[in-house]
């Protein structure tokens, strides 16, 4: 029994290897990753916040190409939105890429993200809170001894930290959440109205499914309809 | 996955000395001698965070686990909860609301199936990449082996010792990782080299070409931190002047209000007390329209009292701090009595921001000789670089702020650490990202095929398709034959 799990084990291991140890080893070393291992030690915010907007911005031109491609083709989709399903795709990856690459050059700006960071965060690194902290870590033993230097060296990385992290989310929520979800919308669902009359150009007339129930304004449709037959008829 | 036993007393596969003929070594004459390395800054950093407040703590770890997880968590809170209100209630659109309503449902399913194809497939691959960086079964640029993370260490630990408490478990890992600490710091002194543990592989020292460069970036970085604060005395400079000189033309007012704090405060023992005190204090100062610099200097009593204790000796030290920081005031309102005009104020201050200007000065000149000798083909090494910053401290004149203060083994571990721990950040950013692209065909598939099932099984109205229980009531609404 004891045989068989070690056999089991060590087999397991040579595919891990094999087929995730190495592979990654080697990416470790792909070309480019010297640029990124360089620039994530030198904490070049612009940099890092950069690649983590590029990863989403190529996530989306390639959502977007098959998802517009996928709804074009879905049969399960009604015939009478599957184009405005797609135009509305199309319309959102492309302002998505631009606006998030927008909202990133604005929001990433190092005078911006200082400006932030001050206002909300300031209150906790300013000198009298440090000195408090400061007074509480030298009443304990282990730090009785601790320098000035060493006391602010360490209040220098938290801060450090703090601001990566805050520039990140930011720089990340600014892209994603307002550019692309909030600023977006309101663009590209007109223009997925447009981008559909195009795709339609050369359509004959579709016909709606006669199982779609349209809740949209039907009382005021119906009203209108209504007093245009009254109008017709006088 | 396997985690393979080490033996955390010593190394064994520890590599050779070659001036001693290949017999000793190099752990055995390194560990736990001449130890002057000051408080590890780790220790601190952590101490530190815990007095501070929950937002920073909880920034701070997000910094120390940011990546393409985190990237994946906020585009799917935007795809799920913002965009499918704003898609559904556009003003601007002309399409029917029933196809908004229907175009809007696909966010929240595609934003929960992101998070369960890509999320779950990058955490995965980046618990393999710590654990190949812990045992060094990456490029040296990812190495870990020499600051392992807390958690390898208390999984080994277990593993050669199942009946530890948790206690017990916290302690040893990190004597193990001060052992590891003290090993390098020692290595970096006496060899002048780091030693890199492979994977079942005897230890190296970093390839020369690599260490000089450490250094270089060491010395860099540490003439950065000097100039930053050379600048900074520019500003420092303005604001003792405006402050100086509130004191010289105000200092009977200056006197009586810190006086009267001193004496008011003198009789409160505890936190909330002062912070009452201070608080109303500033109230009143303000109604009085009382100058901007005293009610500045009043606020920087109560920031210190603002700070949430956690134990009865934290707040009693705070309370100590804040007493000796209104005792600092008034001497500085005195030290002012005397000065009677303004260039008098600009002189004092002058003299007073020189000191810490000619020792930045003197430590950046000192750190540029040192860059000028590593570039030499000889080089120096570390022991000689700690000489001869040792002698310009000797000579005097290098106030607590210069960047030479610090010992410069423990400046080049911090470099080499944060070197290592931002290389494995890129790298695992990198690899999300090609996981995550990898795994978006699957997520698009997925959403294409369950999004019309999901709107046809929840939102017939919306879609074609009509429940089963809906088709029968129509069925049985419909006229009979017979009445027909």
């Amino acid at each position: 029994m004891a045989r068989i799990s070690n056999i089991i084990s060590n087999a397991t291991n040579k595919v891990v290897d094999y087929a995730l140890v190495k592979p990654l080893n080697k990416l470790s070393t792909a070309p480019g990753m010297a640029r990124v291992r360089k620039e994530y030690c030198n904490k070049n915010m612009n940099f890092i916040n950069g690649i983590g907007i590029a990863s989403i911005v190529l996530k989306d031109g390639l959502g977007c190409y098959m998802y517009v491609n996928q709804s074009l083709h879905n049969e399960k989709i009604p015939d009478d939105k599957r184009k405005f399903v797609a135009a509305l795709d199309l319309a959102n990856g492309g302002l998505m890429i631009a606006m998030q690459i927008l909202m990133h050059l604005t929001i990433s700006n190092k005078l911006m993200q200082s400006k932030m960071f001050n206002k909300l965060y300031g209150k906790y690194f300013n000198r009298s809170v440090t000195k408090g902290y400061q007074a509480i870590l030298k009443n304990h033993d282990k730090y009785k001894g601790m320098t000035n230097k060493e006391f602010t060296d360490a209040m220098g990385v938290i801060r450090g930290k703090a601001v990566e992290a805050f520039s990140n989310i930011t720089s990340l929520a600014a892209a994603t959440i307002i550019g692309k979800r909030v600023i977006v919308p309101f663009i590209a669902t007109p223009l997925a109205d447009k981008t559909k009359a195009w795709m339609c150009r050369n359509d004959k007339p579709a016909e709606i499914s006669s199982e779609t129930k349209n809740t949209y304004c039907c009382e005021k449709h119906n009203h209108k309809k209504d007093e245009d037959e009254t109008q017709k008829k006088a | 996955m396997k985690v393979e036993k080490i033996s955390l007393n010593s190394y064994g596969n520890m590599p050779r000395s070659k001036d001693s003929g290949g017999t000793k070594l190099y752990a055995n004459r390194a560990l736990n001698t001449n130890f002057t390395g000051g408080i590890p800054q780790a220790d601190l950093v952590k101490d530190i965070q815990q007095l501070m407040p929950k937002t920073i703590k909880a920034t701070n770890r997000l910094a120390d686990s940011m990546g393409e997880i985190q990237n994946i968590i906020i585009n799917a809170v935007g795809t799920g909860l913002v965009a499918p209100i704003f898609i559904k209630y556009n003003p601007l659109s002309k399409t029917d609301e029933d196809t908004r309503t229907y175009s809007a449902w696909r966010q929240p399913l595609s934003a929960v199936l992101a998070i369960a194809t890509q999320a779950s497939m990058v955490a995965p691959f980046n618990n393999l990449i710590n654990w190949m960086a812990n045992t060094g079964k990456l490029p040296d640029p990812y190495n870990k082996t020499n600051f392992q993370d807390d958690k390898y260490i208390a999984k080994i630990i277990k593993k050669t010792q199942p009946n530890l408490s948790k206690e017990q478990l916290g302690v040893a890992v990190k004597k193990e990782q001060e052992r590891q600490y003290k090993e390098l710091l020692e290595n970096l002194r006496n060899q002048n080299t780091i030693f890199i543990k492979q994977h079942k592989m005897p230890s190296k020292p970093m390839d020369e070409a690599s260490y000089k460069n450490l250094l270089l970036e060491t010395v860099d970085s540490m003439i950065k931190e000097d100039n930053k604060k050379l600048e900074n005395c520019g500003t420092t400079k303005q604001k003792r002047a405006i402050r100086s000189e509130f004191f010289r033309k105000h200092n009977d007012y200056a006197k009586q209000v810190m006086s009267g704090i001193q004496k008011d405060t003198e009789k409160y023992a505890t936190l909330d007390e002062y912070r009452n005190y201070l608080s109303g204090k500033i109230k009143s100062l303000k109604s009085e329209q009382a100058d901007q610099e005293l009610i500045s200097m009043v606020k920087e009593i109560q920031d210190r009292a603002q700070i949430k204790p956690h134990d009865e000796n934290a707040e009693k030290a705070l309370i100590k701090e804040v007493q000796n920081k209104i005792t600092k005031m008034l001497k500085q309102v005195n030290t002012y009595s005397n000065i009677l005009s303004e260039e008098d104020v600009v002189k004092h201050v002058d003299e007073s921001i020189q000191t810490s200007k000619s020792a930045l000065e003197k430590s950046i000149s000192t750190l540029n000789e040192i860059k000028t000798k590593l570039n030499t083909p000889d080089s120096i090494s570390i022991k000689e670089i700690e000489k001869q910053i040792a002698q310009k401290l000797k000579e005097g004149n290098i106030t607590d702020e210069c960047s030479i203060k610090t010992s410069f083994a423990t400046k080049v571990i911090e470099k080499y650490k944060s070197n290592i721990e931002g290389s494995l950040k890129g790298y695992k950013q990198f690899t999300g990202l090609v996981i995550s692209l990898a795994v978006l065909p699957v997520s698009c598939y997925l959403l294409n095929w369950i999004y019309p099932s999901f709107m046809d099984a929840l939102f017939p109205n919306l879609s074609n398709k009509k429940h089963d229980n809906e088709a029968s009531a129509l069925v049985a609404k419909a006229p009979k034959k017979e009445e027909v």
